[in-house]
């Protein structure tokens, strides 16, 4: 059952994300008054949070000649007019906001950072006495929620030490890949026993987020689901339901067709919708244990 | 850990099911771990039929909203934060008035919004809420208590629940995307699930639950008496 690949654990930890950070034209000129201000160009961890890199971004401001007084916990970013979820994972925002590029967005990613105007009407209010309690909170909700999808309920988690669940942040927090893992292995896995159901979230941009019950094996458990499984029953207008094993060529090459128009993004890459969702959801999942597949059409 | 449970449990029951709940030794025999309500989206879809169907019987103003399928009620809370001395009688820091802009400015108040959206994860109705200015500003938590005679002394964001996530924080509205309050189902599944199987009728359980995650909210009422009077009360 354990089929953790850590080529692919390793390459989706590291998976890092070329982004350009330019300020606010308004807040630019209250300030810093006149100065020239530079885009800052960073590389952020798709794995990562906004909230996490905001102190260094913050730094880099400040020295170039904003007078920023504020909290941290006031500050946001915007893509094209969108406020950025800081909920959200940074690839997983980079992948849903670019998914007309289909994958192959140009970079680096263009963002603009606010140090004023926090928008409470679109964004989570980031708790100001710690920025990094909110954020630490919200990761833990969702992990929580991974868990009782796939058990009906939080006793895996919870049965952890309470070190081993500080370990799940701090190692997410500070890139150590074997912190983390040493304790995510144990819950993705899910000590070697088939999830009730996927922790899975899909994404189409302007949309609702689907999140529905997604098992991972037939009631038999003799046949895995895979990704078009999967997407044909929750979405059958954008990805029909494959048809009985194709007989002739000509049936195959239909059926291909018909689902050509749309694909799955995850980490930036297109996914073979053939994969199996039991070890996509083991192998490919966001540290909060949650596979953010988005949708392009 | 079972005393935990009660203690733990114990401020979210309605003092007029308090009673039910002990016969039906609901809160004795809370489980630890928490097992899924044999319910579906469809289920609480009916449900939610039939609890509005008595809920305009009585003269609550729930309603059904789509495309989302929820339930929604808006009510009006007078601003009381500034005569923290005033006697009045609790009940008329609450209305429901089919226009909120005719009071609006005679008194200074607010809006409340409260959403009751189906969790598919935890397979449990969960409580959303938001709040906002006459002028339509949004307001933090803080400022809905602040608002509210008695300041809601339950709904407080350092509380924790019992698997240590806050009891009321704040999410992405499942179907408008925009954040909202929301009470974490975590420590309130189990205790639905219990309920579920103590109440004669989903809808008898959705009134229960709704009841008793309103005492969070207390003075205001989430829910009329009417509901508990009659026969859909719980056995």
């Amino acid at each position: 059952m354990q089929r953790i690949d850590t080529a692919v654990t390793h390459g989706i930890w590291d998976g890092q994300l070329p982004v350009r950070i330019s300020i606010d034209p308004t807040d630019a000129k209250t300030l810093a008054s006149g100065a020239i201000l530079h885009s800052h160009y960073t590389f952020m961890h798709r794995c990562s949070y906004l909230p996490l890199v905001t102190e260094s971004v913050r730094e880099v401001f400040v020295k170039s000649g904003v007078a920023f007084t504020g909290h941290d916990a006031d500050i946001w970013y915007e893509y094209r007019g969108v406020p950025l979820k800081w909920h959200y994972p940074i690839g997983l925002l980079h992948d849903l906001l670019t998914s007309q590029y289909r994958g192959s967005s140009p970079l680096p990613w263009h963002i603009i950072i606010h140090f004023t105007n926090f928008p409470t009407d679109k964004l989570i209010r980031i708790n100001a006495a710690n920025i990094i309690d909110t954020p630490h909170d919200s990761f833990m909700s969702m992990i929580k929620e991974a868990d009782y999808i796939r058990n009906g309920s939080i006793k895996k988690l919870m049965s952890l030490s309470k070190q081993d669940q500080t370990n799940l942040w701090q190692g997410l927090s500070s890139h150590d890949y074997d912190k983390f893992w040493n304790v995510n292995a144990r819950l993705v896995t899910n000590d070697n026993t088939i999830p009730k159901y996927i922790p899975l979230r899909v994404y189409l941009l302007d949309q609702p987020v689907i999140q529905e019950p997604v098992a991972p094996v037939d009631d038999n458990l003799d046949c895995e689901y895979t990704l078009r499984d999967i997407l044909g029953r929750m979405l059958p207008e954008i990805f029909p339901p494959s048809l009985d094993a194709p007989t002739t060529e000509g049936a195959d090459n239909t059926r291909k067709s018909d689902a050509s128009e749309a694909v799955a993004i995850l980490h930036g890459i297109v996914i073979p919708i053939e994969t199996p969702i039991l070890w996509l959801s083991q192998n490919c999942s966001y540290p909060d244990n949650f596979l953010h597949i988005v949708i392009c059409r | 850990m079972k005393e935990e449970i009660l203690l733990l449990h114990k401020p979210y029951y309605p003092k007029f099911h308090v009673q039910v709940l002990f016969k039906s030794r609901l809160l004795i025999n809370c489980p630890l771990t928490v097992m899924t309500v044999p319910t579906t989206q469809s289920a609480f879809d009916r449900t939610c039929q039939t609890f509005l169907s008595h809920s305009k019987k009585i003269g609550d103003t729930w309603r059904w909203v789509t495309p989302g399928a929820y339930l929604a009620k808006t009510v009006w809370v007078v601003d009381n934060s500034n005569e923290e001395t005033a006697s009045k009688d609790e009940e008329s820091a609450l209305h429901e008035p089919s226009d909120p802009a005719i009071l609006s400015p005679a008194k200074p108040g607010i809006t409340l919004e409260f959403h009751v959206i189906y969790s598919t994860t935890y397979a449990c109705p969960v409580l959303y809420f938001c709040g906002h200015t006459s002028a339509g500003t949004g307001l933090s938590l803080e400022d809905i208590r602040q608002t509210v005679k008695g300041h809601m002394p339950d709904l407080d964001e350092q509380k924790r629940t019992e698997y240590d996530m806050p009891v009321v924080s704040q999410k992405d509205h499942p179907i408008l995307g925009i954040p909202f309050y929301f009470i974490h189902p975590c420590h309130t599944a189990d205790v639905t699930a219990e309920m579920l199987e103590a109440c004669d009728s989903d809808a008898n359980y959705f009134v229960f639950w709704l009841s008793l995650v309103g005492q969070l909210f207390s003075p205001l009422r989430l829910v009329e008496v009417g509901y508990v009077t009659s026969e859909t009360c719980c056995r």
